[in-house]
């Protein structure tokens, strides 16, 4: 990381190079593995990819639109975290509901499938819901 | 005068004289950090090579300023990149005022034409030696003429990749 600090009597600033620090600054995206799981992430990712326009050389370019990214997956972020525990809820209901009804009844395939992808799910809500440092 | 800037830590230096008033190097470095065995110079490049007394690492540290002039500098873009791929193994640092920034973005003002050429040759040499540009963090330029229309990133530090290598941290100089 290259540090500038303050100018003096010089037109140029005096630069500090740390090399033992792992900071390279500021972050320009950030991504929970999560929301992969979502069914319409990905296209929203896309999408919103391709709409940005951004003129300049190719670094430039990239870094405006991993900015610009991170803003657009701020609100999806939001809005896809909206009532977490409502959600959570639902699903540790619906897992209640098979695993009660297991232990008298063997589950057929379709509600053992099910059961297994509940806690798929509950895994990744409980992710979503963790807050995120932007 | 060095002592007045760098205080009481034990140091070494070398340096090479301004032409005019610019193109004059220094280099400084603590003796008790690193072992400098060898200085050199051309044109307005100052080389010190040496190791890191901890990790015994060999270090190559070069101290450049660059010419306005665009011939003078591809000149020394050439000599320079063929100096670095000499040293491909070793901890290279390359730093300095390179009097060119890289993009239209790395500079801000009036009445200065941006060249392309320029800037491509710079961007050109950057890739060819292999050499990493960090990130600047506190500001976004390095070089302001004082009238708050023109500033540019003209000074920068260049790594080669062994300076990177978590396995051989040198630690901040």
């Amino acid at each position: 990381m290259t540090l500038a600090d303050q100018r003096g009597l010089s037109d140029h600033v005096p630069l500090v190079l740390h090399v033992d620090e792992a900071n390279w600054g500021p972050r320009p995206l950030r991504m929970l593995k999560c929301w992969a799981d979502y069914s319409g992430y990905s296209e929203f990712v896309h999408q919103k990819w391709a709409s940005f326009s951004v003129l300049g050389w190719g670094g430039y370019v990239l870094k405006q639109k991993l900015k610009m990214m991170k803003t657009s997956l701020k609100e999806w972020h939001q809005q896809h975290s909206q009532n977490m525990e409502g959600k959570i809820l639902l699903v540790k209901n619906r897992n209640s509901y098979f695993d009660s009804k297991a232990e008298t009844n063997a589950l057929v395939e379709e509600e053992a499938k099910e059961l297994q992808d509940l806690s798929v799910n509950l895994h990744s809500l409980s992710r979503v819901q963790c807050s995120i440092n932007w | 005068m060095i002592k007045a800037i760098w205080g009481d830590a034990p140091y070494g230096s070398s340096f090479q004289p301004s032409v005019g008033t610019s193109g004059g190097l220094i280099t400084v470095w603590n003796n008790s950090l690193i072992n400098v065995w060898s200085s050199t110079s051309f044109d307005h490049v100052l080389v010190i090579s040496g190791s890191v007394i901890l990790t015994g690492e060999n270090i190559v540290i070069i101290n450049v300023y660059a010419s306005c002039d665009m011939v003078a500098k591809r000149n020394l873009w050439e000599r320079l990149t063929s100096f670095v791929a000499s040293k491909v193994d070793l901890c290279v640092c390359l730093y300095g005022d390179y009097n060119y920034d890289r993009c239209m973005e790395e500079r801000k003002g009036r009445g200065t034409v941006f060249r392309q050429m320029e800037a491509d040759m710079f961007n050109t040499f950057i890739a060819d030696t292999l050499l990493i540009d960090f990130p600047i963090c506190e500001c976004l330029f390095t070089w302001y003429r004082g009238d708050g229309i023109s500033m540019s990133r003209l000074d920068r530090f260049l790594l080669s990749e062994k300076w990177c290598d978590p396995c051989g941290s040198t630690g901040s100089l």
